[in-house]
């Protein structure tokens, strides 16, 4: 990786954030609500003249702001999709987030976009091609990425390593940082039968630089339920615990809250959003 | 070809068919067979698209109701896979499927109600245009009106449309519940972003007709040989400056 330039002006806090979406844009033109920082979703802001951009860069003037991708496709063994980097570098520097980050997923094979965040083997040949695709991103838009591990539906049997390894893997080889999200944590512990202390226990504290935190569903398939990530509601009691366990092994650091679907009002994201500060506090008094 | 991307070729296919047997014994069961693991992806694939039509086009989904709507979005998407890790393009052809759908049946103004939906969406990405002031035309000498060259906006987006497409996209407003006269006639129709918003306006005619030569690049004096015998030159660039279709001009080359 190249010597990054400086973050923004405004480094995210490891306070509790919200995701910003479209029809809230409004909302925060002015700074108003009470978010200790935002992230939004990188393609929505491609189109370099749009509304939203604009409405973007006005929003940037009062909130720290993290650009979040969801298409890139990573880990995807086709080549790296130059116009799309390319206008993810475009609006990188012209956003100049604190934080950009990926997920540590594929989505694409042959030209043929699935746009989902697509599980990977967790094998040395996976961690391989994953650290030469980041170190790729990361020389392009000179700095350094944020990797979130996604929730997953399939696990393969060819996976030499365990999730966890896998993370960890990826980031101490590529020098990204980690974004961790517990939920996904949860859904994939259930999913695919494994303790999720364990992992959390299990991933370096130093390598984490935020959390991510959103609701999942349950889902029957053939009689078989099954989490699914569907960012729809609010984070479970089970997942908050996690949460809790997350920030004593990791300290506090900065927290997202997640929602996509069923968007809800901003005061309600905010007051999630506090569920969230009030656990960050009692870790930043645990650290005093 | 490597392991990994033999393993993503078959999980493309397997989970845009929800078919488990295309990845043989490589998904772990841990409790819940392959097949059932599977149908999560063929499910969150369906409803990505469908959901991602159903942003850009809510009249057309109100026009045909929800379970048409999902058989159109699955057809659509079987005919026009995702080609990009960015979605915001993926419904572009979608008023032409509908033309493929619809075209010869009396729902044939279905396509156009989809380009005009798409049109709103679309304008809000283009960069937004000085607005021509008036007095620029209004202080040229008559003898060098006849050659300039009138410039679109740059976001503008004309249509014309056989049926009455801009009251019917008004008629299934979300509370709208008025009925539309399908035999009123066509409309053309002219969408344009100003600042955050975007307007629509109904042209007549001559004015869309005249806004078609500008955007062919004709000279004025030229465009208006197109144009109805007593047509009303004035009336008609007034109507385009209000409607903010016009940016600019270049004089003439002689």
């Amino acid at each position: 990786m190249t010597a990054g330039k400086s973050n923004s002006a405004q480094p995210i806090p490891a306070r509790a954030g919200i995701g910003l979406r479209g029809p809230h844009h409004a909302a925060f033109l002015d700074g108003s609500p009470a978010a200790a920082w935002l992230e939004a979703h990188s393609e929505n802001y491609f189109a370099a003249d749009g509304v939203a951009l604009a409405a973007l860069e006005r929003i940037r003037a009062h909130y720290p702001l993290s650009l979040h991708g969801v298409g890139l496709s990573l880990g995807s063994t086709d080549e790296l999709d130059a116009e799309h980097l390319g206008k993810l570098a475009r609006l990188v520097d012209r956003i100049e987030p604190a934080l950009v980050s990926e997920h540590l997923c594929w989505g694409s094979v042959g030209g043929q976009h699935l746009n989902d965040l697509l599980p990977l083997p967790y094998t040395e040949e996976a961690v391989t091609h994953l650290v030469s695709r980041i170190d790729q991103v990361q020389n392009t838009l000179r700095r350094e990425l944020l990797i979130e591990n996604v929730s997953g539906y399939v696990e393969f049997t060819s996976s030499s390593l365990r999730e966890w390894e896998f993370l960890t893997s990826v980031a101490e080889r590529s020098g990204a940082k980690i974004l961790l999200d517990v939920n996904n944590i949860y859904v994939n512990a259930r999913n695919h039968g494994f303790e999720a202390n364990e992992y959390i226990d299990a991933v370096p504290a130093r390598l984490v630089a935020e959390i991510h935190l959103a609701g999942h569903s349950i889902q029957t398939y053939d009689e078989h339920d099954i989490l699914v990530d569907t960012h729809d509601t609010q984070v479970t009691d089970d997942v908050w615990e996690l949460y809790e366990r997350a920030l004593q092994k990791i300290g506090a650091v900065p927290t997202l809250i997640e929602w996509d679907s069923q968007l809800p009002s901003v005061d309600e994201l905010l007051a999630e959003a506090d569920k969230a500060q009030c656990k960050l506090d009692h870790a930043h008094e645990r650290a005093a | 070809m490597s392991e990994l991307r033999k393993l993503q070729m078959c999980c493309e296919e397997a989970f845009r068919l929800g078919d488990a047997s295309l990845l043989g014994n490589r998904i772990v069961d841990a409790g819940i067979p392959a097949t059932s693991r599977v149908k999560v992806y063929a499910n969150n694939l369906r409803e990505t698209y469908r959901k991602t039509l159903q942003r850009s086009y809510p009249v057309i989904e109100r026009l045909v109701g929800d379970d048409c709507f999902r058989s159109l979005a699955l057809v659509y998407t079987q005919q026009n896979p995702s080609r990009s890790g960015d979605l915001q393009n993926f419904g572009a052809a979608f008023g032409d499927f509908l033309v493929a759908e619809y075209g010869t049946t009396e729902y044939a103004y279905l396509p156009d109600v989809a380009r005009l939906e798409w049109a709103i969406e679309t304008v809000l990405l283009e960069p937004m245009s000085p607005r021509l002031d008036p007095a620029r035309l209004g202080a040229l000498a008559a003898e060098d009106l006849v050659d300039i060259r009138l410039h679109l906006s740059t976001g503008l987006r004309l249509l014309d449309s056989s049926y009455p497409v801009l009251s019917i996209w008004q008629a299934n407003q979300p509370g709208r519940e008025t009925q539309v006269d399908l035999a009123a006639g066509g409309e053309h129709i002219a969408v344009i972003r100003n600042a955050d918003e975007v307007e629509i306006h109904r042209l007549d005619g001559d004015a869309y007709l005249l806004a078609t030569a500008f955007a062919q690049g004709m000279p004025l004096g030229m465009a208006c040989d197109d144009l109805p015998d007593g047509a009303n030159l004035v009336a008609l660039l007034s109507t385009l400056l209000r409607a903010g279709c016009l940016a600019d001009f270049s004089p003439g080359s002689s």
